[in-house]
């Protein structure tokens, strides 16, 4: 669907995230004007928070699952099953709650921190809008993940992705494997949003924020991937 | 021109909203697919192989002499004669040490001068000779001689005083001589029939008595005198010597130690958990402080059927004697040297072993789960020597054979298993 452009008219909420998906340019051109962030991150934060909530039976079975496998190790451990299955179920109501403004708000910094060398000077609150709005693929993938999960024997938890992981054998450790888990195409898909918004917000080429943007994340990939050798 | 704009913006659309359908149900296609297959569980590995093992219960002693005699001083004595030096080889009767010892020697002397005298009396009458017969039977016929004789006279001298030829004082004499002559004649008639006939009844038992009496009195003089002149009660080396000629020693005071340096033997005490693995005639290899490159062997030949409490140590262990010969061909090993002992219960040999973390039991059967083209498989096997570290399969499995080590106890038979890299134990 086309929408165009009125400098007096100003997408609708509903407008601004569909353009998000189908018109990119469009929609981070009328959020660079008024970036009006608060009704996307709520409706993101709610969305992960329920996708959370929805994923609790399954996050309590595969908590007590491993801790069964690790008290075969360490009997003691057995002992503290409430209050590892309580923490595993907060730690993930946690997550859903706070990661979306994490994300965006960590984003955001980065790319202020980047417009002091590239682009016109231009405000935080506009870049986060533009990061605001381009979580919005990720939270489809963490509908996915969730509605996977709900299907899922809860022992298979740790398999279920969204990211090119999905592509090795169950169990697969390594490098590789590792590096692929980083590898998701919606997290990706918003990266390339924020590149784009970014780049329109502040007038400058969509190519220096998509390396910026794009390079910060391998740098995490690489290194998480490393990190999950034992490497460092 | 707008209209074709729109119609590209449509067709992108759709072609955007395929392209994100075909990518979602990819992703949920996989992740389903993926959940269905089994997620190897990661397991550390061990290897069977084979392995010289044994059974052995270490434990530590003395060696002490088997047959040894200490002599030690009964009283406060004097030190006359110490015939006999360290290294001496000494038969049994030896004297090993002479104490002052007069007053027992007399004794002995006594002692022995009474059995002579009672051996004689004994000889008379219970095994007379022909000589002792025909003293005896003189010595009759001489008392009946005079008896007769001492009758006639005093019946001469009866008719005599009727006669008044005599006086009363010569009559009497003679009766008073024929008396004596007739108690002496009875005497030697007694005395000829005992050892004629031998002794009985009463006068059988005292003189069986009185001979035993003056036997068992020398023997206690002879233990008497034995305590201050001591022989040797066995043939052997001397040992020690704690005394010289001349010293003064005092009651309790070691004097001399005889024994056989070939004879050694330790004296040890295993735990009763272990006790019922040591047997008579097993295998022992002994080491020794004073010799620590060289092993020496023996043999238990005593497990004591009786426990004891060694009160000795603060959680009083209860303990069962053990007693080691040591064998006699080696030479080297001294009476109370300490030595750590090794009691072999079963003799080593190559075994297949595996570690012990790779032995499970279900429902009384012994399981080992083995990794077989990346599953593992659960094989019943069975056990026998039981090490620190790994336990013998004796049957059920083959050398070189990779076993699961702590296998979850969900593990089933044929599941998919993940080999943990660098932490692969050796059996």
């Amino acid at each position: 669907m086309n929408v165009s452009l009125n400098n007096q008219e100003q997408m609708s909420l509903g407008r601004r995230i569909i353009a998000v998906f189908n018109n990119p340019r469009t929609a981070f051109e009328d959020i660079s004007e008024q970036p009006r962030w608060l009704p996307s991150l709520l409706i993101i934060t709610a969305v992960s928070l329920m996708a959370a909530v929805a994923s609790i039976p399954k996050i309590k079975e595969y908590s007590l699952y491993t801790l069964e496998q690790q008290a075969q190790i360490a009997p003691e451990l057995a002992a503290s099953a409430d209050l590892v299955v309580n923490g595993a179920v907060a730690g993930a109501v946690l997550v859903g709650l706070f990661s979306p403004v994490f994300i965006c708000l960590l984003y955001a910094g980065l790319l202020k921190l980047f417009n002091l060398f590239v682009g016109e000077p231009t405000q935080f609150r506009r870049f986060f809008g533009v990061t605001v709005y381009s979580y919005f693929p990720i939270l489809i993938a963490t509908i996915i993940a969730t509605g996977i999960i709900m299907v899922s024997p809860a022992t298979h938890l740790e398999e279920i992705s969204t990211s090119l992981y999905i592509l090795f054998p169950p169990g697969s450790k390594g490098f590789a494997a590792s590096f692929a888990r980083q590898i998701d195409p919606f997290f990706l898909w918003s990266l390339v949003l924020m590149a784009l918004g970014s780049s329109i917000t502040s007038r400058a080429r969509f190519d220096s924020y998509a390396v910026f943007v794009l390079g910060i994340w391998l740098i995490f990939a690489l290194g998480s991937a490393f990190l999950a050798q034992g490497v460092f | 021109m707008p209209a074709i704009m729109s119609h590209v913006s449509r067709r992108k659309s759709i072609l955007l909203a395929v392209a994100a359908a075909v990518l979602i149900i990819g992703i949920v296609g996989l992740n389903i697919y993926r959940t269905r297959q089994q997620v190897p569980v990661e397991v550390t590995t061990g290897t069977a192989k084979m392995e010289t093992m044994g059974a052995t219960i270490l434990t530590s002693g003395s060696i002490e002499l088997v047959e040894k005699q200490e002599v030690y001083a009964p009283s406060d004595r004097l030190v006359r004669e110490v015939p006999v030096r360290v290294g001496d080889q000494v038969q049994k009767g030896q004297i090993l040490v002479a104490l002052e010892a007069d007053s027992e020697s007399l004794s002995l002397l006594e002692a022995q001068a009474r059995l002579a005298e009672q051996e004689v009396i004994y000889q008379k009458y219970f095994n007379p000779t022909a000589v002792d017969l025909k003293i005896a039977e003189a010595e009759f016929k001489q008392a009946q001689l005079k008896y007769q004789s001492s009758l006639r006279n005093a019946e001469s001298h009866e008719k005599l005083y009727a006669a008044g030829a005599v006086s009363l004082q010569e009559l009497e004499t003679a009766r008073s001589q024929l008396a004596a002559d007739e108690a002496a004649y009875l005497k030697a008639e007694k005395e000829w029939n005992q050892v004629k006939n031998g002794l009985e009844g009463a006068e059988r038992r005292s003189q069986e008595a009185a001979y035993h009496r003056a036997q068992e009195a020398v023997k206690l003089a002879e233990q008497n005198l034995a305590q201050f002149v001591v022989p040797a009660r066995i043939d052997g080396q001397v040992m020690a010597v704690e005394v010289n000629p001349g010293d003064v020693t005092k009651a309790g005071q070691h004097l001399v130690t005889i024994g056989d340096p070939r004879r050694l033997e330790v004296k040890v005490g295993i735990g009763e958990y272990d006790a019922a693995r040591v047997k008579k005639g097993q295998e022992v290899l002994i080491e020794a402080a004073a010799f620590p490159d060289r092993q020496f062997k023996g043999q238990v030949v005593e497990v004591s059927q009786k426990a004891f409490v060694n009160r000795n140590t603060q959680t009083q262990q209860v303990e069962i004697p053990v007693r080691i010969a040591v064998d006699s061909e080696q030479e080297g090993l001294l009476p109370g040297f300490t030595v750590d002992v090794k009691i072999i219960t079963v003799p080593e040999k190559e075994r297949l072993v595996v570690p012990y973390e790779a032995v499970v039991e279900k429902d009384g059967q012994k399981y080992v789960y083995v990794v077989d083209k990346g599953q593992a498989k659960q094989v019943p096997v069975q056990i026998g020597l039981e090490g620190d570290l790994s336990i013998e399969i004796t049957r059920g499995l083959q050398k070189g054979d990779t076993v699961i080590l702590n296998p979850p106890d969900d593990l089933q038979d044929g599941q998919a298993v993940k080999i943990t890299s660098g932490q692969v134990q050796e059996g």
